[in-house]
């Protein structure tokens, strides 16, 4: 089977973060938000990659990327996941606490789709990731734009 | 028989019923719920899912021998066939294969010959559905229709409580933002920095997109824009900048803000249907404004009383900033004004001064620097420094200013104008004392000035040698406005040319570094030792900017006076003739040095405008270009 057939589940979000606590929080605000998910978690940036091109395995359709971890950070990650074309249409949100202009524009220019702010709060940190997911879970593939598009 | 008398049965319906109730989501329960029900007798397999308001499927489940799955492909469709109304159902083959032969097709595969279906209401106007495939000929119909009913009675009541939960929690995020936000705008008064950042609280956590104008010149100016999808947040913010959309009436002012939610009127590509129009409003006044946007079947609009209450902060934010920065432009431009816009020009002599306001500091300062010619020729330079900040700080400035200048520019010597201004003082009981340092800088023969310095109570003026060594001068005297005599004992040297005199105020060699060590006792004559070849605005910029070390914690003027001995050359020239006219210039100072390779490669496009100036042991050549490049050296014989 080539690459580009593996299957696509919609409801797989693969989440790469590198926080236990964080991971344990994203899992319990989103097994209460969209129960119809199933979450995989990696630890760190270094295997994404491998994850995403294992075939054995349905693709997710989601990607919560967390911004600050060691070994290879989410920039590097984002670099490398958009620099691969058969993950075009992976929808990849930036988690990070930074607000400031600089780190939300280097995202969007490294291919995020979306720039979330985690706050420290844990019922908003669930509204926040419940809003991105309800936001791409529901947008109609007729209504998507184009990866180029400005 | 009846389902309590079946085996587990009671004993699972009560493990549920306490799994039910500590669960967050009914996914949390939903694999106990499922494998019990399918060990009921003659059950196949459970289904269950969950339908919107308006029939849309959100959420399905499957489970038979090979366990549970959740959302498997196909089975959403299959379950909109089914039937959708509040009630009990049972559904044979036949008739399951008409309704939906997908479904059909499913119960058949795990050996089931029928359908027995619930579908009940659940929180937010939804309604969930439960079905049972079965095999009659193994199964009873009455008592799977109690364990479901038993089962419905359940997830609707731990449905209710999950939802009353999420809305407590909904309320606990809001406050949360609200407090979050808060707290950012408080502590910053870089207050477009600030609203950008809540913008990003804000999307996605309550809204798709948010857009904050604030009032600038009298124009609501759109200072951030954001949105949940990074490729439409550009295209947000440029259609709200090009006025295509329906807020824009507000911006130009030429209509009131309404409370929403109403049609945006972004274009379509936006991807934003409605908007909720908050305004900020501090004394009275529309400082801007705070936008929400929703997509259409977005369930997420907060209230507008929610709207309101951050609106409300970030006009209080922008306020204080707004009356913060006025008032640190005020004291700056007071602060100017209590200085010499310029220094005199006086041939031989070379000025430079710098003014460094604390950081902490929303009052203007007590320090001041000036120089004074006098009939003779003479100079007086000067760096005082009044008690205390503020207006009544900002008065006794301008007093010891006046005074001072006044009787030196009558030709009247420093002592005897510190005199006069300290009589003056007492005389009119200002409560306030300063210090002040002198220098009379006298030009004499082969470009040496003499120097005569006073100190009332001040930091004495340092003299920075040809070889670096740094010297204080022996001047002492007291406080000006405390004692009738101020006991002034002068220190009196001599300037080379090429040597430097230093005035400054305190807060100069009293700003600390993290041990506490004074720059003035560890840093000060490193530095002046290092920058004393400097062109004199860089060498003042050097002394202010002290070291990364160290924190100022107190205003800090600093006067600086470099004896340039004889000028010979000061002019503007084309490229080509500076090498000759340095060359000449030297000549006549009698030095013999030449022009450096460095300064030789000095170019401009059209002029160089050179100045050399010194005596027979020591030369200064300043090369400047149009465009401020610089480059310079000092030559010792």
């Amino acid at each position: 089977m080539d690459r580009t057939d593996s299957v696509i589940d919609d409801n797989l979000v693969l989440v790469v973060e590198d926080s236990e606590v964080d991971r344990e929080a994203i899992d319990r605000a989103l097994s209460r938000s969209h129960p119809e998910l199933v979450l995989e978690f990696l630890p760190d940036g270094n295997t994404v990659l491998d994850r995403l091109r294992d075939r054995s395995r349905p693709r997710p359709s989601l990607m919560f990327l967390d911004l600050s971890m060691p070994g290879v950070d989410g920039y590097g990650v984002l670099s490398s996941v958009r620099a691969d074309p058969t993950f075009a249409d992976l929808t990849i949100i930036v988690l990070t606490s930074s607000t400031t202009s600089a780190d939300i524009d280097r995202c969007y220019a490294a291919g995020a789709d979306s720039y979330i702010y985690k706050p420290v709060n844990f019922a908003l940190f669930r509204t926040v990731l419940q809003g991105a997911v309800d936001y791409w879970h529901s947008l109609p593939p007729s209504n998507a734009l184009p990866p180029n598009a400005p | 028989m009846h389902p309590n008398r079946q085996g587990h049965w009671p004993d699972r319906l009560h493990r549920l019923w306490r799994s039910a109730f500590a669960a967050v989501s009914t996914r949390q329960f939903a694999h106990e719920l499922y494998t019990g029900l399918l060990v009921l007798p003659g059950v196949r397999a459970v289904l269950g899912a969950r339908l919107s308001p308006a029939d849309e499927v959100l959420v399905t489940r499957w489970a038979d021998e090979s366990g549970l799955s959740s959302g498997p492909r196909g089975l959403a469709a299959d379950a909109t066939e089914l039937p959708s109304d509040p009630g009990e159902y049972l559904l044979p083959l036949a008739e399951l294969t008409r309704r939906s032969p997908g479904m059909a097709a499913r119960v058949a595969a795990v050996g089931g010959d029928g359908l027995l279906m619930t579908v009940f209401g659940v929180a937010e106007s939804g309604r969930g559905l439960i079905a049972l495939a079965t095999s009659a000929r193994e199964s009873d119909v009455d008592e799977l229709r109690t364990a479901l009913t038993q089962v419905v009675e359940l997830v609707v009541a731990a449905d209710h409580r999950i939802s009353e939960q999420r809305a407590l929690e909904d309320h606990q995020a809001l406050d949360a933002l609200l407090a979050e936000a808060s707290l950012r705008m408080d502590a910053s008064l870089d207050i477009a920095d600030t609203l950008r950042a809540v913008l990003r609280m804000v999307v996605p956590a309550l809204a798709d997109g948010a857009a904050i104008h604030i009032r600038r010149d009298e124009l609501m100016v759109q200072i951030a824009a954001a949105h949940v999808d990074a490729r439409r947040e550009r295209l947000l913010a440029e259609h709200l900048r090009g006025g295509r959309w329906a807020g824009e009436p507000v911006v130009t002012g030429t209509a009131r803000a309404v409370d929403g939610p109403y049609p945006a009127g972004l274009p379509v590509e936006v991807g934003l249907d409605t908007m909720t129009m908050g305004v900020l409003r501090a004394r009275g006044r529309d400082v801007g404004l705070l936008t929400f946007f929703h997509r259409g079947q977005s369930d997420r609009r907060v209230s507008t009383r929610f709207l309101h209450d951050l609106a409300g902060r970030a006009a209080l934010a922008i306020d204080n900033a707004t009356l913060y920065e006025q008032r640190r432009h005020d004291v700056t431009s007071l602060q100017q004004h209590l200085l010499p816009a310029v220094l005199p020009t006086v041939p031989g002599l070379e000025f430079a001064a710098g003014y460094n306001a604390a950081d902490h500091a929303l009052e203007v300062g007590g320090d001041f620097y000036g120089v004074v010619d006098q009939p003779d020729g003479t100079v007086v330079a000067l760096v005082g420094d009044v008690c205390g900040r503020g207006a009544a700080a900002t008065a006794v400035t301008g007093l010891a200013r006046h005074t001072l200048e006044t009787v030196l520019a009558q030709g009247g010597p420093a002592p005897h104008a510190l005199d006069i201004l300290n009589r003056k003082m007492l005389r009119e009981r200002i409560s306030r004392f300063l210090t002040i340092a002198t220098a009379t800088l006298s030009q004499r023969e082969r470009g040496e000035v003499l120097v005569e310095t006073q100190s009332a109570g001040h930091p004495p003026p340092l003299v920075v040698r040809r070889d670096g060594s740094v010297e204080e001068s022996g001047c002492r005297g007291r406080l000006v406005g405390v004692l009738p005599r101020l006991d002034l004992r002068p220190g009196v040297s001599t300037l080379l040319p090429g040597e430097l005199l230093v005035l400054f105020s305190d807060g100069l060699i009293e700003a600390r570094d993290a041990d506490g060590g004074f720059y003035g006792d560890t840093e000060l004559n490193l530095t002046l030792t290092r920058s004393r070849d400097l062109p004199l605005p860089a060498m003042v910029d050097a002394l202010l900017a002290g070291s990364d070390r160290y924190h100022v914690n107190d205003d800090v003027a600093v006067l600086v006076v470099r004896n340039l001995g004889v000028t010979t050359l000061d002019r503007e020239l084309p490229p080509d003739e500076m090498p000759g006219a340095v060359t000449d210039a030297l000549r006549q100072l009698g030095h013999p040095a030449a022009l450096p390779d460095h300064l030789l490669q000095f170019t401009a496009p059209c002029a160089i405008t050179a100045k050399v100036s010194g005596d027979a042991t020591w030369a200064r050549i300043e090369l400047t270009n149009p465009n401020g490049g610089t480059a310079w050296t000092e030559l010792t014989a």
